[in-house]
Order: structure tokens, then sequence, then C-alpha cells
């Protein structure tokens, strides 16, 4: 009788201690699916790209489980908001406003928008010359935010994604988009966009360099902390360069 | 004698709560200088964490994305293929705007004139491709070549921007890694050069603590050593202790010097009482007590050695009456006459006088015959009789003696009392026979009366 409740008790105890070591790391990451090379939805319907591979990248580096959904645009900050996952790895721009709502790590990665539309058409793009035209951006970006603050007197047109808005172009309902230059580089490559270019000289507008970044709930400074630790880790031991060198001819970071 | 309490003195306590004091405040000065050091260190090594090297990372990183685009425009220049050069021109700009994103003009401006020209060098070939499309029998071979030769210009122009652009970013690399370099070794000589005044400090201070030790502890106490064995000694000259630095030294030495003062003081009193125990207060001639002592050591000594032994038993003749009639104080006077007497003979050869007791003397001769004893003694008798006392009334008193004469050689004696016991029926014949007079026994041992030719 004895015997048997020491060997109950023995085999609790082990069950715990397995469990107890059983409990790493869990965590819900989110992206867009819809914002190619970055992140996007494969032909088998699996999330592909830049953003999901260096996610993978650094949850392997913090030894955690991760699982990814993705989570249209608009209603990426919201749903993190409501707790619906743990961490967005959605090519996030730094904004103040957006600072206000979530953690942010460093950045992985820096980039720069630029506008695409027919080269033949457009040489100027200063809110004068582009006055009365249709411009796309998609909506809730740090471009349809510029868009509407500095052109004005142009019609801005806010997309659910990328992709809509280079659809747009495409079929000239719009003149002009303003996107990411890494995004739109591989909008401009296919090549059923010969017609299109970047328009206008390298923009030094200081609003239109961006970095992209983790983000994480509001105050958990630690899980941030453990992903900062991470990006330098991936930095260092080369994995950051062979994911880069997988989807750009350069650096990125 | 004494140890002198003026000038510097610490007492031993104190200067051991200093030592450990110092000692303290030595740790915590080291601990406070490495702390510093290697919050120094630490500093630095952020620094160059998360300064310097992600500088150097993004110098490197530059050169590399100067040398892709170099290839980039490389590759335009030899293409001569509309969509290659498209695409190519495409990664151009973007490459060529990612520069902007670093706070380096000068880079981000020569950056941006290597895509300015790589765009000319299309619109060139673009321009070539439309006349050749248009109307290649038209195309003159001179504007052709002309074309051809601005855009090498140009492409050699990017390929000097590009070269430099690289150069410039590898020497800020290495200038900055040499600060680096440098900076760390800065710090580590400080560190070293710190750690040797650190470790030398201490050294030091045990070499000063030995000294101390050795002077001011270990040779004081060897010092009051020996004043305690010069005073084991019976050494009556008083040692001379060197004042010492500790207060407890000074102490315990001038206990070991009253020691010495109180022990010489004893040893005299000592001999004082000894004298005083040996003496007949009167005379100041030896006491019976030692006379009796000295005979008997005489006695052993003679009987051992076969040399001579002879003593006299002198006794003033009729002393009471002399006493009774001129008071006690003129018979004491008579008393110290008659030890003068003798004391003048132990003055002339070695003899032993003492006041035997009363009115009576006695004189040991060692190494002397009976014959030469009686002479002695005769000396002694006529010495006596020819003594003038006066008195305070200016009236003379004349004493007399009887002296009796043993000798161990006269007879067979088992001890010195016997001897003594011979000596005093000699005296005992002289006062039978008519008083004033020396006499000895007969050799024979026995009482009979014989006289003695004078």
């Amino acid at each position: 009788m004895k015997t048997t409740s020491f060997a109950v008790v023995t085999i609790a105890v082990l069950t715990f201690a397995c469990v107890a070591t059983a409990d790493e790391l869990k965590l819900k990451i989110a992206t867009e699916g819809a914002y190619p090379p970055f992140n996007s939805i494969d032909a088998s319907g699996n999330l592909v790209g830049f953003d999901v591979d260096i996610a993978k990248a650094v949850c392997h580096e913090m030894k955690a489980t991760c699982s990814f959904i993705a989570v249209p645009w608009d209603d990426i900050i919201p749903r993190l908001e409501n707790n619906q996952y743990d961490l967005i790895v959605a090519s996030m721009s730094y904004t103040d406003a957006r600072a206000k709502r979530m953690e942010f790590s460093d950045s992985y990665y820096r980039s720069h928008s630029a506008f695409a539309g027919d080269p033949n058409r457009f040489k100027d793009i200063s809110p004068a010359a582009l006055k009365g035209l249709r411009i796309a951006a998609g909506s809730q970006t740090i471009q349809s935010e510029y868009l509407q603050k500095a052109y004005t007197e142009s019609t801005i047109v806010l997309t659910k994604d990328q992709p809509e808005a280079q659809k747009l172009l495409q079929a000239g309902e719009v003149d002009l988009v303003l996107a990411d230059s890494i995004d739109l580089l591989t909008f401009l490559q296919a090549p059923e966009s010969s017609k299109f270019d970047y328009v206008g000289d390298p923009v030094t507008n200081d609003f239109l360099k961006s970095s992209a970044h983790i983000t994480a709930h509001k105050g958990n400074h630690a899980l941030i902390a453990k992903v900062n630790e991470a990006i330098s880790q991936i930095r260092l031991n080369g994995t950051y360069d062979r994911i880069n060198n997988t989807y750009f001819p350069f650096s990125i970071y | 004698m004494t140890a002198t309490t003026k000038g510097f003195q610490i007492s031993m306590a104190a200067a051991g709560r200093l030592l450990i004091g110092f000692v303290l405040l030595y740790a915590i000065i080291a601990a406070g200088f490495s702390i510093v050091f290697l919050r120094k260190i630490e500093n630095d090594a952020r620094y160059t964490q998360e300064q310097q090297l992600p500088l150097v990372m993004s110098q490197n990183r530059n050169a590399i994305k100067v040398e892709r685009l170099a290839s980039l425009a490389r590759s335009i220049y030899l293409a001569k293929d509309r969509e290659l050069e498209r695409q190519l021109q495409l990664q151009t700009h973007v490459l060529a705007q990612s520069f902007t994103l670093d706070e380096n003009n000068e880079l981000a401006k020569g950056v941006l004139d290597v895509g300015a020209s790589v765009k000319k060098i299309v619109a060139i070939r673009e321009q070539v491709r439309k006349m050749d499309s248009g109307a290649s029998a038209a195309m003159d071979p001179g504007i052709r070549a002309d074309l051809e030769k601005q855009a090498l210009e140009i492409y050699q122009n990017a390929m000097r921007i590009t070269d430099k652009l690289s150069q410039s970013m590898i020497s800020d690399a290495a200038v900055l890694a040499y600060g680096m370099s440098g900076d760390i070794q800065r710090t580590a000589r400080m560190i070293q050069i710190a750690w040797i005044i650190i470790l030398i400090l201490p050294v030091i201070t045990a070499v000063g603590a030995i000294y101390i030790v050795a002077r001011h502890i270990i040779s004081p106490i060897n010092s009051a050593i020996e004043g305690l064995q010069s005073i084991d000694r019976y050494e009556t000259r008083g040692f001379k202790l060197r004042r010492p630095l500790f207060r407890e030294l000074s102490t315990i030495y001038e206990a070991i010097e009253a020691y010495g003062r109180v022990s010489h003081d004893l040893l005299r009193t000592n001999s004082i009482l000894q004298a005083l125990s040996e003496e007949d207060g009167l005379t100041t001639l030896a006491n019976r007590r030692s006379f009796e002592k000295r005979l008997e050591d005489e006695f052993a000594k003679a009987m051992g050695g076969e040399t001579d032994l002879a003593i006299l038993m002198v006794d003033l003749d009729h002393f009471k009456s002399i006493n009774d009639q001129y008071g006690h104080q003129m018979g004491d006077t008579c008393l110290k006459m008659t030890a003068n007497v003798l004391r003048s003979v132990a003055a002339e050869r070695e003899c032993h006088a003492a006041r035997y007791g009363g009115e009576e003397f006695s004189v040991v001769f060692p190494g002397c015959s009976l014959q030469d004893a009686i002479a002695e003694a005769e000396k002694i008798r006529l010495s006596i009789s020819s003594l003038i006392i006066k008195t305070t009334h200016d009236e003379v008193i004349r004493i007399t003696a009887s002296v009796g004469v043993a000798s161990v050689r006269s007879a067979t004696f088992q001890g010195s009392a016997e001897l003594l016991e011979n000596a005093d029926r000699a005296l005992y014949l002289a006062k039978h026979s008519g008083r004033n007079i020396v006499k000895a026994l007969p050799s024979s041992g026995r009482t009979d009366l014989k006289s003695i030719p004078a």
C-alpha cells in the first residue's frame, strides 16, 4: 500500500517536472499575407516571404514554438489589442501614433517609399504637378497618411492591400501608386508591369524613410527584449543575410 | 633606570586599530578604483557594441552595397537588352535609394550620381535602339559611335565614383577599427598601471610593518628579557632601557625597572641583615653564633688538612665589680676597648675574634700552633692590662683578662665543641691561678693544673 502511494507520488512529481520543462514559449504571430515579397500566401495556401522567414528565425533563436495567422492590414493592430496573437511581423513601419498602441522592436529592415507609374507621363512628383490626379496607397499605411497630408489637391484612393493598388494602376483606374520601393520592385519587375517605372528622382523625404519592426502588446517589454536579442543574434550568425539574399539582390538591413 | 615617558608614544591597541583601519580604507580605495576601471571597460565595451561596431558593420554593409551598385552599373553597360536593362535599372534605383537611409550625405550623393549615370546609359541605349529599329539605313555610324563614346564616358565616371566610395568606406572602417583597438589598449595599460600600484603598496606596507614589529616590539621585549636576566644575576648596576614606541611595552618596562629596584634594595637589606645577625651589637665583633660556625668550619678544615688550629678564650677579670662600681656604660666601654685590642691582633695575622658572651671573648687562629697561640694570648693579656680607661669623672679604670688557650694538636678532639671545652677549662685554670694570666691544658688532656712557662 505504502509502496503504491510512493510510486503514485513519484510519477506525479516526474510528470509535473516534465510539464514544467516542456513549458516553452508558445507564440502566435500575425502577418498580412498580401505584401509580396515580404509576406504573401503561396499557391498551396502557406504564408511565405521575408517577414515570415525572419519571424521563423527569431522564433528559433527564442526557442519558441510559433504559429502564424494571416490578418487583413486594417484589422491587424486592433486584433493584436484584442489579444488574438502575441506578435505582428508584417513590415510594420514605426510611427508615433502606432507606438502609442504597441511595443516596437528594433528595426529588422529599412526602406523607402517611391511613386510608381508611367514614366513617360510623369517626371515631376511635387504635389502641385500631381494636382487632380488619382494616387493609390494601402489604407492605414505611412504612404496613405503622407498622401492625405501632403497631396491634398490629388484624389487619394485607399486600397485594402498593395496588390489591389497595383491592380488599379495596371487597370488605369489610378495614375500613380505610392508604396514601399522594395515592394514596388517585385511589382515592376513582373512582365505585365513593363510600361511602369519608378517616377521621379529618389525622394529624400524623411517621412518616407521607414523602418520595419516586430510589434507586441503595449507594455510587453519582456517579449520585445527577447525579440531584440534574437534579431541581433540572427544578424550576427548569418541567418539574416541568408534570408535577405533569397529575396533581395542587396542588403535591405 | 626609568623609561622616559616624554616624546611620541602610541598604544599597541591603537596601532592595531590604525592598521586595520588603514587596510580597510585601502581595500575600499582599491575596490573603488577597480569598480571605476571595470565600469570604464564596461562603458567602452558598450560603446563599442552599441556605437562603433554597428558603424563598422554599416560601413562594411555599405561597401558591399557600393560594390553591388558598381556591378549593376557594369551589367547595365554590357547588357544591350531592353528587358534586362529595365530589371537592372529598377534594382539600381532601389539600391541607390537605400543609401539615403544612412546619414551619410557624401555617400548618398555619390550613389545617386551613379543612379543618374545608369539612367543616362539606359536612355542612350534606348536612343540607339530606336534609331536601329526606326531607319537602320539612315543610321549614321558617326552619331552611333559618338553615343557609344558618351555611354562609355558616363560608365567610366560611374565606376570612378563607386571605386572612390568603396575605398573611403573600407578605410573609414579601418580607421574605426584602429581607434577601437587603440581605446582598448589604452584602457588595458591604465588598468595594468593601476594594479601594479595597488599591488606594490601592500608589499611596502608589509615590509614597513615587519620593520616596526622587529624594531619596536621584538627588540624592546629582548632588552626587557635581558633586564630581567641581569636582575637574576644580582647585577647591582642598573640596566638602561630605551624608551619603547608602544605604551603597553613602556608599562612592562616600568614594571621590570621597579622590580629591579625592589630586588636591588632587597639584596642590600639582606646583606645588612646577614651582617647584623653575625655581629655583636655592642662591640661589632662577630657574635657567638657566627664564632661557633666559624670554629666549626676551621676545625673541619684543620682535621681534613691536618693543619694546626688554636683558639683563645679571653675573660675580663672582676668585670661584675666594674659594672657595679662605675655603671654599665663604663662596663660597655671596657668591653669595646677589649674588642679593639682583639681587632688590632686580627689586623696583624689571620684570626677571627668574637664576643662569646658577657665579658668573655674568643679568638680563632687557623694554622697556628699552641706555642704561637700562647704568645699571641700573652700579647693580648698585656695589651688589655695596659689599657687606661677614663670615666667621665676622670677616674682611671684598669682591667685585666684571663686567657685559656687550646690547640687541636694538644689532644684528640671529636668536635669543635670539645676543643672549645678544652679552652674553657684552660680559662678556668687561669682564673684559679689568680687571674691576669694565660693558661693551656697539658697535652694529655687531663685537667691537672700545669703551669706553662711564660
